[in-house]
């Protein structure tokens, strides 16, 4: 196996990520190289002044409203997938006793057509949403 | 004793009933909101940007809640599921939206020595600009690394990648950041 340049290990050796070997090849070079010595220094001053960043914390306030947000939207999305399987029964099996009804043609027809209409409005909703998704940031998050 | 003394190992089976399922997730939320904001903050830089991506990043995990992996760690869950959106909506909107250094800064407490101050701030400011410059993917792992402080085994496991792309990610972002950085360290 090639060994890795030593200038390369000098991040994960001011992480503490090497091998006992590799750490020692470090060192060594370290002590023959001002250049890689300054370069380890500027290294460790980021890395400092990375860690450091501080950031302000969202006021309580909004951290709060946030959780409020949450206990409300997470219920609803429960309450619309029950919704739309209890509505997917439903309107199947309103179907099946429909078309097996011994009703007039004529009147299954103008019946049919009020309903058909009436599922075509949600079922168009429900395309929208399916044309959207491959824009939806979070599709893609791993559970 | 801790309040959370299990949080990041499986809960008993015997506990594992719908209310102490849903308090454990509210407890949750109130241990790590504030470490979701900060991590999603640092990552797109705008304070706007990272409530909602803590929005959504709960609101997923409640959502998958139930069907989680119960013997992975709570943690790198929740990064990982703050980090995706993250960078995605960082990648989309690309470098153009400058990030506003002040609106993410605490209040400075007077310090003895302000030219000391002033030097330190200003080497901070200029780190947060030239990491907010790197690519989403470059600058994940020294935010993971060095101001969230996972370990690299860890970083792999949030972002999905071996430890050999941490590794040589973190280094070359160190050696832009070194390089563009180089005479104020």
């Amino acid at each position: 196996m090639s060994e890795k340049p030593i200038e390369s290990m000098l991040s994960a050796y001011l992480d503490g990520e090497l091998t006992q070997a590799e750490q020692q090849r470090v060192r060594i070079h370290l002590e023959n190289s001002d250049a890689a010595r300054e370069k380890l220094r500027q290294l460790q001053t980021l890395k400092k002044a990375t860690s450091e960043l501080a950031f302000l914390p969202p006021s309580d306030d909004r951290m709060d409203e946030l959780e409020q947000r949450l206990s409300v939207k997470a219920p609803r999305r429960v309450g619309w997938v029950l919704f739309v399987i209890g509505a997917v029964a439903g309107v199947l099996y309103s179907g099946y006793l429909f078309v097996t009804s011994d009703m007039h043609w004529l009147r299954k027809s103008i019946v049919g057509s009020i309903h058909v209409g009436l599922l075509l409005l949600p079922a168009s909703v429900a395309r929208q949403r399916i044309l959207e998704l491959p824009h939806d940031r979070y599709r893609g998050v791993k559970r | 004793m801790s309040v959370f003394p299990a949080i990041d190992s499986p809960l008993p089976i015997a506990r594992q009933t719908a209310a102490v399922e849903a308090e454990h997730c509210g407890l949750l939320f109130r241990e790590y909101r504030l470490r979701a904001y900060r991590f999603a903050l640092q990552l797109v830089g705008n304070p706007e940007d990272a409530m909602d991506i803590t929005q959504e990043a709960f609101l997923r995990i409640h959502k998958h809640w139930s069907r989680r992996d119960k013997l992975r760690p709570f943690a790198p869950w929740l990064y990982s599921i703050i980090r995706n959106p993250a960078v995605d909506l960082y990648r989309r909107r690309g470098a153009r939206k400058e990030t506003n250094w002040d609106e993410t800064q605490p209040q400075e407490s007077p310090h003895p020595d302000p030219e000391a101050l002033l030097e330190k701030d200003e080497l901070k400011e200029r780190v947060w600009r030239a990491i907010h410059r790197l690519s989403p993917e470059q600058r994940e792992v020294p935010v993971l690394r060095d101001m969230q402080g996972f370990a690299y085994k860890e970083i792999a496991a949030i972002t999905g990648n071996s430890l050999t792309t941490v590794n040589s990610r973190l280094h070359d972002a160190r050696e832009i950041l070194r390089r563009k950085l180089g005479r104020y360290l």
